[in-house]
């Protein structure tokens, strides 16, 4: 959650950037160029959010308990 | 009017954030915080004329990835958690550190980067439409990351379900 949350940090800095500060020679398409980034940002964050929560059903199921202090070597 | 909204909104925006992390012993309220921010996050990307990102916002973010979210909190509180008590440090590194983030970041706008056009730094008038997005997504500019953007997308999909399943 906390991922989700500075992936969309990073989408506002790219709108605010977008809108009111591009740097470039042709500002339309430096503004189409940050909106772009941010649909970029969403895919991956869904696709990541996908397997991540996956992980963690997986290691539910594998060890009944989800306590990450405890899974502190590789050994499975 | 403009101004007042903004400051509104970004209020809520960062008293949401910091209650997704404040509500440490309720998952499920830390949740529902953070889909309020992403609700007013979409507000604030209206405000600023990006609406069909608005509205991608609420769809992809409230919609979709605060319900898997959700499902997985809701399956884990079945699970056994141990009780932490190591509260109290970890509430003071974590203001610490965003004090000192904060700092940065007032120290970094005080810097006052020129802009190279000079005064006139205005979006164009098709800045949020969804033609002008779909228009460099699908056929001019960014057709390849689009297409691996799917690949990606797709990837997601079969490894959850593969790492959902008991039995390869």
């Amino acid at each position: 959650m906390c991922i989700e949350l500075m992936l969309n940090s990073v989408n506002l800095t790219f709108l605010a950037f977008a809108k009111y500060a591009p740097f470039a020679s042709d500002t339309a398409q430096a503004a189409q160029t940050g909106q772009i980034m941010v649909i970029f940002v969403m895919a991956v964050a869904a696709a990541e959010v996908a397997v991540g929560l996956g992980i963690i059903m997986a290691i539910l199921r594998l060890r009944n308990q989800v306590d990450v202090d405890d899974m502190s070597t590789l050994r499975g | 009017m403009n101004d007042g909204a903004f400051y509104v909104l970004s209020a809520l925006a960062v008293l949401s954030a910091i209650g997704v992390v404040a509500y440490g012993r309720n998952p499920v309220y830390s949740a529902v915080s953070l889909v309020f921010n992403f609700f007013v996050l979409a507000m604030l990307y209206f405000t600023m004329g990006a609406q069909f990102l608005g509205i991608t916002q609420m769809m992809v973010y409230a919609g979709a990835i605060m319900v898997l979210f959700l499902f997985v909190i809701l399956i884990l509180k079945q699970a056994k958690a141990r009780e932490t008590e190591k509260r109290p440090a970890i509430a003071a590194w974590g203001l610490s550190i965003a004090a000192a983030a904060l700092g940065l970041f007032v120290i970094a706008k005080s810097a006052n980067i020129a802009f190279p056009d000079g005064a006139e730094i205005t979006a164009p008038e098709t800045f949020g439409t969804p033609q002008s997005i779909g228009g460099a997504l699908f056929f001019t500019e960014y057709v390849w990351p689009f297409i691996i953007a799917g690949v990606l997308l797709t990837l997601g999909v079969v490894a959850s379900i593969l790492l959902a399943k008991r039995r390869i």
